[in-house]
């Protein structure tokens, strides 16, 4: 009851306190900003002072300048690789989330279909992605097929267990409201189990997302065609280390847009959450 | 038959022997299907790849011990340093926030970014397999030590204080045996960790191993050497896995679900 009542408010915020909250948005996030630029500009400031104080070989580690001229000269082959790792991330996260949203959906309306499936279910979720990478690479080829197919087996599973529970997680005395007011199976789903479940869904994506890189670049170890992963493999095998360095900060960097974009996908649709 | 517990066994056989027997039908209906051209080339017929297996068996031994050496290296190494952390973290206190927060930090590393890294700074050799391995899977055992050592209940150790046991009979009887349930958790859940691992840094730069033979096969297209070592390696994981969980069966004979559970 409460919730229904939450929710019907949600349209009405006040104008005022919606620019104040803006506002104050803004202001944390560039605090933020701000934060991490110092932050990175003291791991740069230690990293040459240990270069100056320990002076390791250069294949160990290269200096902070080297990796900067690197990104600077390599910046399209770096963009290359980038742009495919993280739009075919993006591609397989939007694949997984409509099989898990459609299948948690299918499993809640029918108990029986979701007893029976679960140990397929469980079954596959087991199945080591590591394991049979090769497999996939067998069945799909070398492309963005065998990408897209692993990222969607790394990041199905905790979209579809957080969804899950999410979609379980109304109360039963709303569940019975529901019922009372003689709700269908779509209604109660659409109005009551999917707005309860999306906070758990975008935890779930959050988990997905991480997982989502690891299982692209993983990918292109294997196929060996694009791909940061596959950049990094080879320019460690052709010792270019400053063109390693580059692209191991540049994944983390498409893991942290991957996040990102997962946060603001969850901010715009919880935006009355903020409050 | 009315014995409720003979009834629990027989449901618990059943359930084991589900899956044991979709395996079959399913590897039944792939030798049917490819012997009627059903499937796509790349699914061989189970007899072909076993027939592949079988031709020149030193192939296979050549690449799986290694790979079982390995991640029973890694796995012993990291199993090793995590034992000893939790009991550092269990006697000093101070020291138990640290070590977790360590132990959060290389579980959260990613091993395939950092791995080529590895590779690059202690070569392609076995070495830098082993680490990689230990470093896979040493996190769900450190969890699962920390938790086991901090397992004993209050009153317990206070009827053994009652007692007057021993420092070394407290041990024998009371911490280890409140503890296993939760390393057998943590060990169970690490030990295809550490195949994985071992597998993923073969994949980075090896000569020998079940990685190295996957990326053999697929330069190759030899497709029932594909098959052959990317089933190798589940097998080997599951194996690794089952090997904790027949120890645990074995070792805890008392209701640990029931101690878990609380």
């Amino acid at each position: 009851m409460s919730y229904i009542a939450l929710s019907a408010s949600t349209n009405s915020v006040e104008p005022a306190a919606a620019g104040a909250a803006q506002r104050s948005l803004a202001a944390r996030l560039s605090a933020r900003l701000l934060w991490i630029a110092l932050s990175i500009a003291a791991l740069i400031v230690l990293w040459q002072g240990a270069m100056v104080a320990f002076k390791p070989p250069a294949y160990l580690i290269p200096p902070p300048a080297g990796v900067f001229n690197a990104f600077i000269e390599k910046r399209a082959v770096l963009m290359h690789h980038g742009s495919y790792t993280f739009s075919s991330a993006l591609l397989g996260l939007a694949v997984s989330s409509v099989f898990a949203i459609s299948l948690a959906v299918l499993f809640v309306s029918f108990r029986l279909l979701a007893q029976a499936s679960m140990p397929l279910v469980i079954g596959f979720r087991s199945m080591p992605a590591a394991a049979i990478a090769p497999l996939i690479t067998l069945m799909v080829g070398r492309g963005v097929g065998t990408n897209i197919v692993v990222v969607v087996l790394v990041s199905f599973f905790p979209i579809l267990v957080n969804l899950m529970r999410g979609l379980q997680a109304p109360d039963r005395s709303t569940l019975e409201l529901m019922h009372v007011y003689g709700a269908s199976r779509w209604q109660q789903i659409r109005m009551l189990r999917a707005p309860f479940s999306l906070p758990y869904f975008f935890t779930g994506l959050r988990i997905a997302g991480a997982n989502a890189i690891l299982g692209a670049m993983l990918a292109e170890w294997l196929t060996g065609s694009r791909g940061l992963g596959f950049l990094i493999l080879e320019s460690s095998e052709l010792r270019e280390i400053e063109l390693l360095w580059a692209a191991i900060l540049s994944s983390v960097t498409v893991a942290l847009l991957v996040f990102a974009a997962t946060s603001a996908a969850e901010r715009s649709v919880l935006h009355w959450r903020e409050a | 038959m009315a014995n409720p517990a003979a009834a629990d066994r027989l449901r618990r056989t059943l359930m084991l022997l589900a899956p044991v027997l979709a395996l079959l039908l399913a590897l039944l209906a792939a030798e049917w299907l490819t012997a009627r051209r059903a499937l796509p080339v790349v699914i061989p017929a189970p007899s072909a790849v076993w027939a592949d297996a079988m031709k020149n068996p030193a192939v296979v031994t050549r690449h799986l011990t290694p790979t079982v050496l390995k991640a029973a290296a890694g796995y012993a190494a990291a199993a090793a340093i995590a034992l000893i952390a939790a009991a550092i973290s269990s006697l000093v206190l101070v020291l138990r926030a640290p070590i977790y927060s360590l132990g959060v930090g290389i579980h959260s590393v990613p091993l395939i970014a950092t791995t080529p890294l590895l590779a690059l700074w202690l070569g392609t050799g076995p070495p830098t397999h082993v680490l990689v391995a230990a470093l896979a899977c040493y996190f769900p055992m450190l969890v699962g030590a920390m938790q086991g050592f901090a397992a004993v209940e209050r009153n317990r150790r206070e009827l053994f204080h009652m007692l007057s046991a021993s420092p070394l009979q407290q041990l024998r009887y009371l911490v280890i045996p409140s503890a296993l349930p939760y390393l057998f958790a943590g060990f169970k859940i690490a030990a295809p960790s550490a195949v994985l691992g071992t597998i993923t840094a073969e994949w980075a730069g090896a000569e020998l191993g079940l990685g190295a033979l996957m990326l053999y096969a697929l330069g190759a297209f030899d497709i029932n050497k594909v098959w052959l070592a990317v089933l190798m390696a589940c097998a080997l994981s599951a194996a690794a896995y089952a090997f904790w969980a027949g120890a645990e069966r074995l070792v805890i004979y008392w209701d640990s679900a029931a101690e878990l559970r609380d």
